[in-house]
C-alpha cells in the first residue's frame, strides 16, 4: 500500500485513484465516502492480519490443506 | 380445511402454522391432517403477518396448493417422501428453475434460472412444498435497507432488524409463515437472524451442503443451511439437503449420517468448552444474564461446561473479513459498473474491496490451517464450544446501532464477531433460542467438530426437550390469536 502505515489507510483522493485503477470509476461522492468508511473499518483488521508472521520454510498447500482437515473431521483425538 | 382439535395427535398445535415440520409429518402420517391443511394454515398466517413483516419476495400459493394436493395423494398411496407435504421457503439468492431468483436486488429482478439449486432440488424431491422465495439483504450483503423490496421487520419488534443476510428466512419462520427455510451464511447470515428472531439455525460444516445454485458472496466462507423452530427440524432438513454434488467441488464426499437418529443418543457426560474473552467481550448485561442461565441449564442435562482459551480469534476474524472482501470483489466484478444501483451497505463493502491486496488474501488463506489447529487444541476432549449467538439486542433499523452495555456502536462488527471465525475455520454452528431479555430473544451457539453436526443437533434437541424457549411466540402473533 505504497508505504502507508498499517491501519492508516489512504486519503480520499488516493482511495479514489486506486479504486479507479481497479475499475471502480462510477462512484458518486456519497458512495465514495461510504467506501472509504468501509475501508477504514477494515483497515484495523488488515493491520492485524499483516502483523501476523508467516513461515517461509514450510509447504503452503492452501486451500486444499484446510479443506482436507475438515474432511478428516478435524483430526479429532 | 383444518380438522377439529379432537381428531388431531395430542401434540399438534391448535393452529397448524405453529407446528414444526416434525409435528406436521406426524399428523400427515396419522391421517389427521393433510398437506393442504398445512399450506392453508401457512397462507392464513402469511395474510395476517406479512403486511407487517415483509419477509416474502414471491409467494407461490397456487403452485404450493397444487403440490399439496399431490403430496396428499402420495401419503394416501404410501409413497410419501421424508418431507412430504411440508411447506418451506428459500432465501432468494437460491436458484429455482422457472421462478424468479432476484438476489434481493434491483439488478436481478427479471432473472429466472433454468436450473434449481442442488439442495433446493433435494427438498422438492423429498416432497417438500416450496411456498415462498424469501427476503434477503441484497446479494447476501446489502444491509437491512433494500431498495428493491423494502426492509424485513423483526416479528419480535417491528422497528428492529431481523439481522441478515437471511432476513426473510428469519422473520418468516419466527412468525409461523412456514416451518422450514433455507438460509445462507458467510459471516453469520443464518445464525444472526436465528438469534435475533428466536429461532433455531444451523450453519453446517463447510462443504456439508452443496453451494451449487446459490449466488455467491465468498466461496471460501459461504454455507447454506436450515432455519427452523426446533433442532429436530434442523436435523430433518439437514438429512435431506446434505451430501456431495458434483457441481460443487468443495462439497464433502463423506456419507450423510442419520441426523434424526442421532437425536435419541444421550448427552449426559458430554463436555462443552466455553471460551470467554473475545466471544463475551461485547455482552450486554441483560443478555449475559440470560445466557448464564442457559449454560447452567446445559449443566442440568449432565453436560460439563469447562472454560477454555482460544488464541488469536481477532486474527481469524480479520482474516475472514479479508477473504470476504477479496472474494466479493472478484465475484461482483461484473457489477462494478452498476455499483450506484446497489444498496448502500453492499456498495460500501464492494467499494472497499480493491484495498484488500493479493498478499492480504493469501495470508488469510495461509493462516487458516493454523487457526483450525488452535480450535481443535482448545476443544480437546470436548464435544463442542458454547458461545453466545448474539451479545446484544437486534438494532433498530433507523440507526443500526447496538448497545453492548458499555458502548453504542454500529451493529455489523458486533453481530458477526461470534460467527465469522467459524466460517473461516469451516466448523458447524447451531444457534438456539435460550430466553428473552427486555422482551427480545437471546441465543446460545454450539460450535462443533467438523462433520459432527449431529452432536450439535443432539445437544440442541436435548436442551429443547427440557426448555420452552424455542416455543416462545413473538408479540405480532398475539394479534393473530
Amino acid at each position: 500500500m505504497s508505504g502507508l502505515a498499517p491501519g492508516s489507510g489512504p486519503s480520499v483522493e488516493l482511495f479514489a485513484a486506486l479504486a479507479a485503477y481497479q475499475g471502480l470509476t462510477s462512484l458518486t461522492e456519497a458512495r465514495l465516502a461510504l467506501a472509504v468508511a468501509s475501508h477504514r473499518e477494515l483497515a484495523t483488521d488488515l493491520a492485524t492480519l499483516r502483523a501476523k508472521p508467516m513461515a517461509f520454510l514450510e509447504p503452503v498447500p492452501e486451500p486444499a490443506q484446510a479443506l482436507r482437515w475438515l474432511e478428516r473431521g478435524g483430526d479429532r483425538p | 380445511m383444518n380438522q377439529p382439535l379432537h381428531d388431531r395427535p395430542a401434540d399438534l398445535p391448535a393452529d397448524l402454522a405453529d407446528a414444526t415440520a416434525s409435528q406436521l409429518l406426524a399428523g400427515f402420517s396419522a391421517g389427521s391432517i393433510t398437506p393442504v391443511d398445512a399450506v392453508e394454515a401457512c397462507l392464513a398466517r402469511i395474510a395476517a403477518t406479512e403486511p407487517a413483516c415483509n419477509a416474502i419476495i414471491a409467494l407461490l400459493d397456487g403452485p404450493a396448493l397444487a403440490a399439496a394436493e399431490r403430496s396428499g395423494q402420495r401419503w394416501r398411496e404410501g409413497t410419501a417422501g421424508p418431507l412430504e407435504g411440508v411447506p418451506y421457503g428459500l432465501k432468494d439468492i437460491i436458484a429455482t428453475a422457472g421462478v424468479a431468483s432476484t438476489g434481493g436486488s434491483s439488478l436481478y429482478l427479471d432473472y429466472v434460472p433454468t436450473e434449481t439449486a442442488a439442495h433446493a432440488r433435494r427438498l422438492a424431491d423429498a416432497g417438500g412444498i416450496l411456498l415462498a422465495k424469501l427476503g434477503t439483504f441484497e446479494f447476501a450483503c446489502g444491509g437491512a435497507d433494500n431498495q428493491a423490496f423494502g426492509r424485513v421487520h423483526n416479528p419480535w419488534d417491528l422497528t428492529r432488524t431481523t439481522g441478515g443476510s437471511s432476513s426473510g428466512s428469519g422473520a418468516a419462520v419466527a412468525a409461523g409463515m412456514l416451518p422450514l427455510a433455507i438460509g445462507t451464511d458467510t459471516g453469520g447470515s443464518i445464525r444472526i437472524p436465528a438469534a435475533y428472531c428466536g429461532i433455531t439455525g444451523l450453519k453446517p460444516t463447510y462443504g456439508r451442503v452443496p453451494r451449487h445454485g446459490v449466488m455467491g458472496l465468498s466461496w471460501t466462507l459461504d454455507h447454506a443451511g436450515p432455519m427452523t423452530r426446533s433442532a429436530e427440524d434442523c436435523a430433518l432438513m439437514l438429512g435431506v439437503i446434505a451430501g456431495h454434488d458434483e457441481r460443487d467441488a468443495t462439497s464433502s464426499m463423506r456419507p450423510v449420517p442419520d441426523y434424526l437418529g442421532a437425536l435419541s443418543q444421550a448427552v449426559s457426560g458430554l463436555k462443552l468448552a466455553r471460551p470467554r474473552g473475545w466471544f463475551e467481550d461485547c455482552f450486554h448485561p441483560a443478555f449475559a444474564a440470560v445466557y448464564e442461565e442457559a449454560v447452567a441449564a446445559l449443566g442440568g442435562l449432565g453436560i460439563d461446561v469447562v472454560d477454555v482459551e482460544v488464541p488469536e480469534v481477532e486474527v481469524a476474524a480479520a482474516a475472514g473479513w479479508a477473504i470476504c472482501y477479496a472474494e466479493m470483489f472478484s465475484l461482483h466484478e461484473g457489477h462494478i459498473a452498476t455499483i450506484e444501483e446497489r444498496d448502500t451497505m453492499g456498495a460500501g463493502l464492494l467499494g472497499a474491496g480493491p484495498f484488500v491486496t493479493a498478499n492480504d488474501y493469501l495470508r488469510a488463506l495461509r493462516w487458516r490451517p493454523a487457526f483450525q489447529r488452535s480450535l481443535a487444541a482448545a476443544l480437546g476432549d470436548c464435544a463442542a464450544f458454547v458461545v453466545p449467538g448474539a451479545t446484544t439486542a437486534p438494532p433498530v433499523m433507523g440507526d443500526m446501532l447496538v448497545d453492548t452495555g458499555t458502548a453504542v456502536v454500529d451493529w455489523l462488527a458486533v453481530a458477526t464477531r461470534n460467527h465469522i471465525p467459524f466460517n473461516y475455520a469451516g466448523l458447524p454452528g447451531l444457534c438456539l433460542p435460550c430466553g428473552l431479555a427486555d422482551g427480545l430473544p437471546v441465543s446460545l451457539q454450539l460450535v462443533g467438530w467438523p462433520h459432527d453436526d449431529a452432536t450439535l443437533l443432539r445437544i440442541g434437541a436435548a436442551y429443547q426437550a427440557v426448555t420452552d424457549h424455542h416455543r416462545a411466540k413473538p408479540p405480532i402473533l398475539s394479534a393473530v390469536a
